[in-house]
């Protein structure tokens, strides 16, 4: 076993993992499947299939979208969605009760996962499967496999780690199947042929822990990190900056993606769909942890893409009054919605109900004293005090200076802050305004190019118009005359017989 | 627990070893200013008390006055104890002889100047209590620097002698009673650092001819500071420090690193073969450790990230050793402090700078 690593800053919080206790509950296919055209970056996606065409499990719905069962499309139209930013968006209705032949729905040119596997095509069939990170980010998977592609994969780092409490899916999925996660991981060590490969996993999931190491027992090139409980080390940035240190790997270079540099990081559900991508299965299901005020609902589900909060809760058991509002993600990364209508994306990895709460009450906060309480917690190595100081005054540049960009909002500086001070909504809202500024900048650009383009291409003609038209305005002259001479000497000759022809 | 959503709050309530909020963290600091406050009542007199009660309320009134003028909640703010705390630290910093009238207008200016005039708490760059010393001591040299005899005499219960050897103490001519008779009106222009740079200055110890302005808080009889009494004052401010560093409700960074960089550039003048009183006495003497603790260590005026407050005291206790060994003032750490509240925002910008990606984490 090697040993136990630990982020940088972080907290750590008390163990809360529902559920776990019980097994992974399967729950039907609901009636009814809704797909949000959402892109990763919260650009809307352009539907390519119609109202009344008929879908399969797999079937492209837009670019890096695809339906998770059968049924048929019916109705493309705004709906509500769990998303930070928006309470609505456009979203594929499916009615899976619509009468659908049987078909096996087939992605994959590779059917069967133990015959000689064709690296190439495999790739191909990854990048189509439409898979987006199942962490909570939700980072298409193909972009990152794309990236690696064209650098070759130095490490595949498969990232076990949930800290956060009151998430539990990815525990629930290694205590239950990590045979199945360590079969995915091997098909995909197959096609990325990393240099590396390592599973990072936080000590204090024993039952996960020891199944994975049952699991592993026969494969040794994967290796198993063990990581402190500290939030936030399942994410991506502060987890692979202490992987590539404990394994004497380069740290990345600034301002890349880890795939850019050929490291590969992938949420353990998210290798799972992978490998199950790659024997023809398309990615129709997640675990979600469902916990609430009443114990009956604490249970770790595994529910198909697109099916509506409400119904997934009522399937629980649990009768919702209008009051109810539910937390979407961890106490710390997630945030509140009353979009029970909405529904489940690959993003949403835990749902935490309130039957009748009222909006939460808004904290006092106190003027920041500057105690720097929140920089050693920070696990990107940021200073929030000075951070909070600029964002106050909205001084951008000094924002970046001190490298706002790399903030991953995890909330640990909010979490002890003694003054109680929204520091991450603060660096949220001034990152947005950081994104806006650098749109409209980039689009000012480009409008000040094609006005330099066309100022140039003017400027071309009439200098065109200043050198060549006095020649040519005569020789249009000349020929004109010639032609009219020609056409006199022509008429002279052959007499008015073919006039037309020659006016013509 | 609410009924609400686990959000934030629910965190917040599940992690016991978090910072106290403001009221709190003041209020710890003044628990642990008692000890230093009682023993120095007792060693200099009661004018400590009576300071400290002054100080106090009227900073209270004037924190109170400046919220109701800028339309403020007065109540949760004048809770906070940033005032209050301020308005005690001024107190401890002044002679117990000086006129009331003198530490009220001191404290008036460290609250509305100094505070206020920037914002209130969280928003004043230059450390309050210090501003309003400076300038009491600019102001009135003369009874800022008056302190009661009764500060310089050896302790009573030792003799003369053992008290000398022990401390290093007393060659009488500062001395004006005897010892365990303090004469309660009579009053000195001599503390400890001021003694001491008199007799440098002149060439033998004990010299008494000049007046010297002093920022001490704790004087004592002797050429060669510190005295028994401002000595023993000192070990009670280490001790409320200490409490406080145990509680992490100060940083580390800065006691040390002023104390650190005071002692070690006393040690290299001594190395250096010049005259001085040594890295320990220089530590004990003077208001070195009641700065180090409770003055620097005000984290609104102080460099915000770890490495900037280790630059941050570095500079307290260079800067004092300059001033107390070179310099005009017989004692130097609340102009380190000044000046370094000055250099804040530099040091801010240079070393708030993110560490880059890549360090290994602490």
């Amino acid at each position: 076993m090697s040993p136990r690593l630990r982020i940088r800053g972080g907290l750590a919080l008390p163990r809360h993992k529902p559920g776990l206790d019980r097994p992974i509950l399967d729950l039907p296919l609901p009636p009814v499947l809704l797909h949000p055209l959402l892109g990763h970056g919260g650009g809307e996606l352009t539907p390519c299939v119609a109202i009344g065409d008929r879908v399969r499990a797999g079937t492209p719905l837009a670019d890096g979208l695809r339906a998770a069962a059968a049924g048929t499309v019916r109705a493309i139209e705004q709906r509500p969605v769990l998303d930070r930013y928006r309470r609505h968006a456009p979203c594929v209705v499916i009615d899976t009760q619509a009468h659908v032949p049987i078909e096996i729905a087939v992605t994959s040119s590779i059917t069967n996962a133990l015959g000689p596997i064709d690296t190439a095509d495999a790739m191909e069939t990854l990048l189509r499967a439409g898979i987006d990170g199942q962490g909570g980010a939700g980072f298409p998977a193909a972009v990152k496999l794309r990236a690696v592609r064209a650098v070759g994969c130095r490490l595949l780092l498969i990232n076990a780690c949930e800290c956060e409490p009151g998430i539990a899916c990815d525990e629930a999925l290694l205590q239950e199947a990590s045979p199945g996660v360590v079969a995915a991981i091997d098909r995909l060590v197959g096609v990325l042929a990393p240099q590396r490969t390592c599973i990072a996993i936080e000590h204090d999931k024993r039952a996960a822990v020891a199944a994975l190491g049952r699991a592993l027992d026969a494969s040794t090139s994967i290796e198993t990190l063990l990581f402190e409980p500290v939030y936030p080390s399942g994410a991506e940035g502060p987890l692979l900056e202490r992987v590539l240190i404990h394994l004497g790997l380069p740290a990345l270079p600034g301002g890349c993606r880890p795939s850019g540099a050929g490291v590969l990081c992938l949420n353990v559900a998210t290798a799972l769909a992978l490998g199950r991508a790659l024997e023809g299965e398309p990615p129709v299901a997640r675990i979600v942890t469902v916990t609430g005020d009443g114990a009956r609902l604490d249970a770790n589900v595994r529910a198909t893409l697109g099916t509506p909060i409400r119904w997934l809760l009522e399937r629980l058991g649990h009768t919702l009054t209008d009051a109810a509002r539910v937390r979407v993600g961890g106490p710390l990364s997630g945030h509140e919605s009353d979009a029970l209508d909405a529904p489940l994306t690959a993003t949403t990895h835990a749902i935490h109900l309130s039957a009748a709460s009222p909006a939460p009450e808004p904290v006092p906060t106190r003027p920041c004293i500057r105690c720097g309480e929140c920089a050693p917690v920070c696990p990107v190595a940021l200073q929030p005090q000075l951070l909070h100081w600029h964002a106050d005054a909205t001084d951008l540049p000094a924002l970046q200076r001190l490298g706002i960009d790399r903030c991953i909002e995890c909330g640990c500086c909010d979490v002890v802050c003694p003054s109680a001070l929204p520091l991450t909504a603060g660096f949220r809202a001034a990152r947005g305004e950081l994104a806006e500024r650098a749109r409209r900048t980039a689009e000012a650009e480009r409008a000040d190019r094609l006005v330099q383009r066309r100022t140039a291409r003017l400027q071309r003609e009439e200098q065109h118009r200043a050198q060549a038209p006095p020649p040519a305005a005569r020789s249009n002259v000349e020929t004109a005359l010639a032609r009219v001479k020609a056409r006199a000497r022509a008429r002279a000759t052959a007499g008015g017989g073919n006039r037309s022809e020659a006016e013509g | 627990m609410n009924a609400g959503l686990p959000g934030l709050a629910a965190v917040r309530a599940s992690l016991p070893g978090r910072l106290p909020a403001t009221a709190p963290l003041m209020r710890s600091v003044m628990w642990a200013l008692l000890p230093g406050t009682s023993l120095s009542a007792w060693l200099f007199g009661g004018g400590v008390l009576i300071n400290v009660l002054l100080g106090v309320t009227t900073a209270l009134a004037a924190e109170a006055l400046a919220l109701r003028l800028r339309r403020r909640p007065v109540g949760a703010t004048l809770g906070d104890g940033s005032a209050a705390l301020a308005g005690w630290l001024l107190a401890l910093c002044v002679s117990p002889t000086l006129p009331g009238w003198q530490l009220v207008l001191g404290v008036a200016i460290a609250i509305l100047l100094a505070k206020h005039v920037f914002g209130g708490i969280g928003h004043n760059p230059f450390n309050p209590a210090m501003v309003g010393y400076a300038v009491l001591l600019i102001s009135f040299p003369q009874t800022m620097n008056a302190w009661p005899e009764r500060v310089l005499q050896p302790l009573p219960g030792l003799s003369g002698s053992s008290a000398r050897q022990a401390m290093g103490s007393a060659t009488g001519s500062a001395t004006g009673s005897a010892s365990g008779a303090p004469d309660w009106d009579a009053l000195t222009r001599q503390t400890p650092l001021s003694a001491w740079r008199t007799a440098r200055l002149d060439g033998g110890p004990g010299g008494q001819g000049r007046s010297e302005p002093s920022v001490s808080p704790g004087p004592s009889a002797a050429p060669r500071p510190p005295g028994q009494r401002p000595a023993l004052v000192a070990m009670a401010w280490l001790l409320g420090g200490l409490w406080l560093l145990a509680r992490r409700t100060i940083a580390w960074q800065i006691p040390l690193s002023v104390l650190a960089a005071l002692a070690l550039c006393e040690s290299v003048a001594v190395v250096a073969g010049a005259t001085t009183i040594g890295p320990v006495a220089a530590v004990f003497s003077g208001g070195a450790m009641l700065g180090a603790f409770f003055i620097a260590t005000d984290p609104v005026s102080a460099a915000a990230s770890a490495r900037g407050r280790l630059v941050y005291g570095a500079g307290i206790g260079v800067i004092t050793f300059a001033i107390r060994s070179v310099g005009g003032w017989p004692e130097g750490i609340a102009f380190g402090v000044l000046l370094m509240n000055g250099a804040v925002p530099m040091i801010d910008r240079l070393s708030g700078r993110a560490v880059r990606s890549g360090r290994t984490p602490p």
